[in-house]
């Protein structure tokens, strides 16, 4: 590696306290390392890394059911087998691709954006990948063994209630009450840290988009998984121990549990995006020179998303029956929403207009997410429009609009977000011509996977069907949606083999490959185990760009605050303008979360077989384990 | 706290043992974590109680149902009254924490857990005592009712589990004047465990009478 | 829904074709100026450093909000328009899904038949629906939008088909197993075909000719059939199954899934699993000469 490729900077630091750092920070080799790690990035890393294998898993699954959708009563798989795929697919995509994908690169980025050495509560932080990592397992488990969750990602009482033996919806339940463990305990990571960690100087009119977008989808977290939770613990006693929440029979309503999931459901599509926009808005101005346009009004955007998310569940319910007057409140509230969406897209394509492009991989990616968000919003608000809604709902049109929402919305710029850290993830470059066949393979096959099904849709075909007859006009663009499918897979392929050739033969990256504008491209590509080895003042929103900011690593060497070189320690900062508070210690490698995990896993599969009396083990291990956590606080050993 | 003299005692700081001991300016990554998770708890219950007033509101027939006893207020306002009287131990125990009194600090805790154990008992008795007969799965109304006092009952155990670590750590000294945080940080849960009992009270005993 | 046959989806193929223009418009702007970005300011040197707070607030807030209030209008327009039929309704309809199939039933004609739902042209009609089970949807698109069957709810709501003619309907909310075979027609005949319908359908049955038929009518009463099944005017009387008191006269059988021919029907009867797996309807041990028999009764009663 060539020296000059260190930011001048960084190696006086480096210098001055990279040395003891180094020392203090090492962690455990080995195995044992590996499941006592705190480190925020290999955490973060993971965290990609299993989401990416549950996207591909969930991905094939998609193409099993393409298969089958290829022409008129085609007979690939059987109708119960289908109905398990598209259940799945939906609920594993959302719940343990989507959000977990993202939060990865929160834990890799949000500290480093902020100029800190961690997350908040790094013991957290590893025992939220642990959950995440086991409810997958246990999710998917349930595939082979034929009893996967078959009551589609929304699972609709009653026919999810007294209508469905066996284990399927009880994977379904459990599985989801466990992974919102992890989910919850990482958004208050998240929240604590980028309010209380963010590096001197980073006021809040500072903070990098991305870090807002994480924060924003941290907040919704909180208030949006307690209806999931209590929905579906409601409707696990209602299978196992006959209670009678949602049995009409007995004054239990089904409806409750529609307004229950969608009190839920509608703010996690907005849950997924946030971050994924914070990506583009990390990209674009990297790459058009200049600093985003608008900075206020998209920080504002971002914030009223997460805000007017919380009224407009009912437009999934449009077609439920309920009285006009609410139907036009939600319908109002919809088209509302879409102010914030369009605020965003035309700072980027503003920030576009005025700046200079540079046409990278992860640019290109961030166009082509421009075009499908685009074409993905616009079909949204067309079912703001309740009559239009009532009558397109559950129909191949609705998979058109979230296909491309979600992946032109939040796979698209997980790409883009992907190539563009890269370097610094893994210190190496990958090949921008391969880059180019990557986006067209994707872009194309996404587009011939996802458009046919709007013409399919308004052609009438209801969505969750296993087969459909022919001649109804549907054969065409079934097949054509099908062979998109396979293109994307393609595509998607030649992505991982690009990423697989960069990682053990790409050429070695810069500090700073890109020319970027924050903070995370001032540490070492790879980032060193403490990230900075002196905690910089942050002098403006585009710290890299401003010329002082970097400055300051240097000035602050010999500053015991800033260098923290005693122990694992990071910097407090207030919560408005960032100014110093403390220097606080931080915790070191540990197994206990890894424990505690593994007893809340046994606790749910005890839960699942009917064991109770495990159950009661468990949970008394899982108490004694957080008692022990507890009682190891950082700084008291 | 103006910054300057915070610099100084950070710097003092860079030694945890050494850290500050009044306390620092501004709220620890801990409050914060408590009460983030507290907004999410309270989200919880707020589901609840919102979903029993549905559920209430859509069926059509009489509330209680006519084959459900109506709520029982004895054994109920009991343990509501002392959860919401155990407040007061606790407030005592975090100035004891702050003035560094560890003998004042065990006893305020102790009465607290006391008071807490008391609310359990009760609960208890609320379910064996005053409806031997009636379950969880009977109707919706029983599911309700049921549920989330159990839940709320659970939380309260929790709450008790973590006292006692606290009395344990203040005991062999691990907690005291120089880092009397966590005794702050439980009492957040518990005086939301206290707000929260009140509003079962009302939803779940009182508002059947309405 | 893009040929719309009826008032009620009319007015929705005339929202369709407008929101569609609005959004076709509102994407060509935004992808061009993104485009143009791409492609032409790539060598240029001059980056702009202003703020762009005004090219946002015309462009991304007022332009779209204008739209949008517009579009709402829309929206309110559409759901007050839809809400009362023109002319007051003549027929009354209630129907009920079951997993996997439709119970219609003419409460004022007193009788009741299965996934065919026939109604006179040109004037609206009212439709009463619940759920025998789970949640389903009652939707044709050429005529009217989805509208949910929920337990112990009743939705009620109204459709009418401008001409004669035949209209596919499927059930739009995911039931279970089946769901994909939960089809059923609308026939929309001339008020005076659909009066001699309605006549011929509320009729019971009358007794056998044939000796196979009679036949087949003693398997039907004697056998398990007679326990889901009902044909008025015989001991037929179970309510777990379609009535089969005029199945002869149906397009299809099992909710869209098979033709209703002697050969299919055999085949459903024999063991329906292989037709629509997972359907309710068990497979029914009969001797080929009972099928044979049955099915001829069955195919009988038109
Ligand atoms: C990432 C996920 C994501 C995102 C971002 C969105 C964004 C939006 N969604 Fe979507 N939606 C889903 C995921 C998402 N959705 C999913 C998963 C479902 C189906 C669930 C299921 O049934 O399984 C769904 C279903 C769904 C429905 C219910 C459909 C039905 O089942 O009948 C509705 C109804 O209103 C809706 C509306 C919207 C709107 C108005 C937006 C808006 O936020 C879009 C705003 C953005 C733009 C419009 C583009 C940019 C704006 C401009 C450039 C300004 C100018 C524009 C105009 C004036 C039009 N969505
Ligand atoms: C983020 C969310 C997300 C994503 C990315 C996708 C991606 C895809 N989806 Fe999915 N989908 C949903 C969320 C998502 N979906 C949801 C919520 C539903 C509703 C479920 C319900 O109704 O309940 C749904 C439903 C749904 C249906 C409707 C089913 C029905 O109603 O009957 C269909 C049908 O075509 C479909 C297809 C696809 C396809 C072809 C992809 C493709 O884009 C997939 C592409 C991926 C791959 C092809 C895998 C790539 C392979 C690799 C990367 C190999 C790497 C290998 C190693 C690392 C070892 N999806
Ligand atoms: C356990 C109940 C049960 C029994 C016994 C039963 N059926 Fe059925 N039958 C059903 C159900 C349910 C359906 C609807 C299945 C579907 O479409 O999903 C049905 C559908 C049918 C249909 C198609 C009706 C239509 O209009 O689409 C015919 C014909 C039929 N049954 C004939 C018979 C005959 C003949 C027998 C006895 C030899 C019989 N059934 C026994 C439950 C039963
Ligand atoms: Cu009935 Cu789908
Ligand atoms: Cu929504």
């Amino acid at each position: 590696m060539s020296a000059s490729w260190v930011l001048p900077e960084r190696r006086v630091a480096e210098a001055a306290v990279g040395e003891v750092l180094d020392e203090v920070w090492e962690e455990e080799p080995g195995l044992k390392g590996w499941v006592t790690t705190v480190n925020h990035k290999r955490i973060g890393r993971r965290y990609l890394v299993t989401a990416g294998l549950f996207f591909a898993l969930s991905g094939i699954q998609a193409l099993v059911m393409r298969t089958q959708l290829i022409g008129p009563e085609a007979d690939v798989v059987s109708p119960e087998v289908y109905n398990q795929l598209f259940s799945l697919h939906g609920t594993t995509m959302i719940f343990f691709f989507a959000t977990p994908m993202l939060f990865g690169f929160g834990n890799f980025f949000l500290p480093l954006m902020i100029g800190t050495r961690d997350m908040a509560f790094p013991r957290l932080n590893a025992f939220s990948y642990w959950v995440f990592l086991m409810s997958g397992a246990f999710m998917f488990a349930s595939l082979p063994f034929g009893v996967a969750p078959n009551g589609g990602w929304f699972a609709y009482v009653p026919l999810t209630a007294d209508f469905a033996p066996g284990l399927n919806i009880d994977f379904y339940t459990l599985g989801l009450l466990f992974l919102g463990v992890s989910t919850t305990v990482g958004a208050i990571n998240f929240i604590v840290t980028a309010l209380k960690m963010r590096a001197p100087g980073m006021t809040l009119s500072r903070v990098p988009l991305f870090v807002w977008g994480v924060v924003t989808t941290s907040f919704m977290v909180l208030f949006a998984l307690p209806p999931l939770n209590v929905a579906n613990l409601m409707l696990f006693m209602d299978r196992r121990f006959e209670t009678k929440f949602f049995a009409p029979e007995h004054g239990g309503d089904v409806v409750l549990w529609q307004h229950l999931f969608w009190i839920f459901g509608h703010p996690d599509v907005y849950i997924i995006v946030l971050p994924a926009l914070g990506i583009i808005s990390s990209v674009i101005p990297t790459f058009s020179r200049r600093s985003i346009v608008a900075y206020p009004l998209v920080v504002l955007a971002t914030v009223a998303t997460g805000i007017i998310s919380f009224g407009v569940w009912v437009h999934h319910m449009f077609a439920v029956g309920l009285a006009n007057v609410s139907l036009t409140f939600f319908s109002a509230a919809t088209l509302a929403i879409t102010i914030p969406g369009g605020i965003q897209m035309l700072a980027w394509v503003g920030t576009m207009l005025r700046g200079r492009i540079v046409m990278t991989t992860a640019m290109l990616y961030s166009c082509g997410f421009i075009v499908a968000f685009m074409l993905g919003g616009v079909t949204g608000v067309m079912f703001a429009v309740v009559p239009f809604d009532q009558q397109i709902t559950d129909s191949y049109f609705v998979v058109a609009h979230f296909h491309y929402v979600l992946f032109g919305g939040a796979v698209l710029p997980i790409l883009a977000g992907l190539f563009y850290w890269w370097p610094k993830m893994t210190g190496r470059m990958t090949s921008p011509r391969w880059g180019i066949w990557s986006f067209v393979l994707v872009f194309v096959g996404f587009n011939l996977t996802f458009f046919p099904m709007h013409i399919s849709g308004l052609l009438g075909m209801p969505r969750r069907i296993y087969t459909y007859e022919d001649g109804l006009g549907w054969n065409a663009w079934n097949l054509a949606a099908t062979l998109g499918s396979y293109v994307l897979a393609v595509g998607l392929l030649l992505t991982v083999a690009i990423f697989a050739h960069s990682l053990f033969r790409g050429p070695r990256a810069p500090d700073d490959p890109w020319g970027a504008n924050t903070l995370e491209w001032a540490t070492g590509s790879p980032p060193k185990h403490y990230n900075f080895p002196v905690v910089p003042t942050v002098h403006s929103l585009d710290p890299m760009w401003d010329g002082k900011t970097l400055q300051t690593m240097e000035t602050h060497r010999h500053d015991d605050e800033r260098t923290m070189t005693e122990e694992h320690m990071a910097l407090r900062t207030s919560e408005l303008d960032g100014r110093f508070e403390a220097v606080m210690p931080m915790p070191s490698d540990t197994p206990v979360p890894f424990v505690v995990a593994l007893a809340m896993l046994a606790g749910f599969t005890a839960l699942l077989f009917s064991a109770y009396v495990v159950a009661y083990v468990a949970t008394a291990m899982v108490a004694l384990s957080v008692t022990w956590w507890l009682w190891h606080r950082p700084g008291v050993e | 706290m103006t910054t300057l003299q915070s610099r100084t005692t950070a710097a003092s700081a860079v030694r945890p043992d050494r850290q500050a001991p009044e306390r620092p300016a501004g709220h620890t990554t801990a409050w914060w974590g408590m009460v983030l998770f507290l907004s999410s708890e309270a989200t919880t219950f707020a589901c609840l109680l919102a979903s029993y007033f549905y559920v209430r509101f859509a069926d059509p027939g009489p509330w209680p149902p006519a084959t459900a006893p109506p709520p029982e207020l004895f054994w109920s306002s009991l343990e509501t009254g002392a959860l919401v009287l155990s407040c007061v131990p606790m407030a005592v125990a975090v100035r004891a924490a702050k003035g560094g009194r560890r003998g004042a600090l065990v006893l305020s805790q102790v009465v607290v857990w006391l008071l807490g154990a008391a609310f359990v008992c009760f609960q208890v008795l609320d379910y064996v005592v005053t409806y031997p007969e009636s379950t969880i799965s009977e109707d919706a109304f029983g599911s309700l009712s049921y549920t989330i006092t159990g839940l709320h009952t659970v939380h309260v155990i929790a709450g008790l589990l973590m006292v006692l670590v606290l009395i344990a750590s203040t005991a062999v000294g691990r907690l005291g004047k120089r880092r009397p945080e966590p005794v702050g940080i439980v009492a957040l849960y518990w005086y939301f465990l206290a707000a929260l009992s009140v509003a079962v009270y009302l939803v779940v005993y009182i508002s059947p009478y309405w | 829904m893009l040929s719309p046959a009826g008032p009620k989806a009319d007015s929705v193929a005339v929202l369709w074709w407008i929101l569609f223009w609005i959004s076709v418009a509102v994407s060509v702007v935004v992808i061009a100026m993104m485009l143009w970005a791409a492609l032409f300011r790539r060598k240029e040197t001059t980056v702009k450093h202003d703020s762009g707070q005004r090219f946002v607030l015309v462009l991304g807030v007022a332009i779209p909000a204008a739209i949008l209030i517009g579009t709402f209008g829309l929206s309110v327009g559409g759901i007050a328009g839809n809400a009362d039929p023109p002319t007051s309704t003549q027929v009354t309809i209630e129907v009920t899904g079951h997993r996997w199939w439709w119970e219609v039933r003419y409460p004022e004609a007193g009788f009741a038949t299965a996934n065919e739902i026939h109604v006179p042209a040109g004037t609206p009609v009212r439709l009463r629906l619940r759920t025998a089970d789970v949640i389903h949807s009652f939707w044709v698109p050429e005529l009217m939008p989805k509208i949910d069957l929920l337990p112990r709810r009743v939705n009620e709501t109204w459709f009418s088909a401008d001409h004669p003619g035949v209209y596919r309907g499927q059930c739009a909310e995911f039931c279970g197993t089946q769901h994909s075979h939960m089809a059923f027609s609308v026939v929309a005949q001339p008020p005076a075909a659909f009066q001699a319908w309605l006549d011929q359908q509320s009729a019971p049955v009358t007794a056998p000719d044939t000796e196979q038929e009679r036949q087949g009518l003693a398997v039907l009463e004697s056998s398990s059939c007679a326990t889901c099944h009902t044909v008025r005017g015989t001991e037929a009387d179970g309510d777990l199954g379609p009535d089969l008191t005029h199945v002869g006269s149906r397009d299809r059988l099992a909710a869209g899934a098979i033709p209703n021919t002697f050969g299919y029907m055999a085949g459903w009867v024999s063991n329906s699993q292989t037709v629509k797996p997972g359907n309710l309807m068990p497979p029914q041990q009969l001797t080929p000469d009972e099928l044979r028999a049955v099915v001829t009764y069955l195919q009988s009663l038109e």
